[in-house]
């Protein structure tokens, strides 16, 4: 509600001035041997608790595709017809890692008050629903580096919030 | 309130249920105009300041209302009124 208000008006937030292409990406080091490869390429790590949302939710069926005879999964119900079902669908948590933590692998120069693209966000934080069932996580955003966190370009308020029937 | 994404259930914390929220024309509460559906012509019921128990007994007495629920109210499983 409140970027429907600024976009009526024409304001913009510090992140909506931002070309995306402008920004420099922050990669995700997921496991130990990414931090580690990191490192040694010169980059620092600065590390996030990744704890499970459990608003988070996908589901998943498992086809022989009806063309190609090969396996397939699919998260779309509409996608029923295009084979064999060998495994109804079923939901899940989506894990990115099985650490208790996760990584951003920032450039040596990274400056307090830079802004970045992160390219896989750590947090399991809800993009929005699809209209499917399925909980989406927020996968990739503008943010800015404050020397000792990221601060998102995020709003929880953005995001779709609730079921109609 | 206990919600099942995949057959689309709804019931109370105590495990009644409530309604299967399957809008056909899958809307959205931002396609509805201050919660007015134009294409039901029919306002859907916002159940953000009710109890699990109102909602079960408008339901109850009108099962044909539509309802928006909000999802951090919820608890996601596999609920079942089957079962």
């Amino acid at each position: 509600m409140i970027k429907s208000i600024k976009n009526i008006f024409g304001l913009k937030s510090e992140f909506e001035r931002l070309q995306w292409n402008d920004l420099r990406v922050i990669r995700t080091a997921w496991t130990v041997e990414d931090m580690n490869e990191a490192i040694e390429m010169g980059f620092t790590l600065h590390f996030v608790d990744y704890v499970q949302n459990p608003k988070i939710h996908s589901k998943l069926m498992l086809l022989k595709d009806a063309v190609t005879g090969k396996f397939k999964t699919t998260s779309d119900f509409r996608m029923k017809n295009n084979g064999d079902v060998l495994v109804k669908f079923y939901h899940y948590y989506p894990l990115k890692t099985t650490l208790p933590f996760a990584a951003y692998i920032l450039p040596s120069d990274a400056q307090a008050g830079e802004y970045f693209v992160i390219s896989h966000v750590i947090e399991d934080l809800v993009e929005g629903h699809w209209n499917q069932g399925d909980v989406l996580p927020l996968v990739m955003c503008k943010a800015k580096w404050t020397g000792d966190k990221f601060i998102y370009d995020y709003d929880p308020k953005d995001t779709k919030k609730t079921f109609i029937g | 309130m206990k919600y099942n994404i995949i057959n689309k259930q709804l019931f109370t914390n105590d495990g009644r249920y409530i309604k299967t929220l399957n809008c056909p024309l899958e809307k959205q509460w931002n396609d509805l105009e201050e919660g007015f559906c134009k294409s039901c012509s029919k306002t859907v019921l916002n159940t953000s300041e009710l109890s699990d128990k109102m909602i079960l007994d408008e339901l109850t007495k009108n099962p044909e209302t539509c309802i928006k629920v909000n999802t951090n109210r919820l608890t996601f499983g596999n609920y079942d009124k089957e079962h």
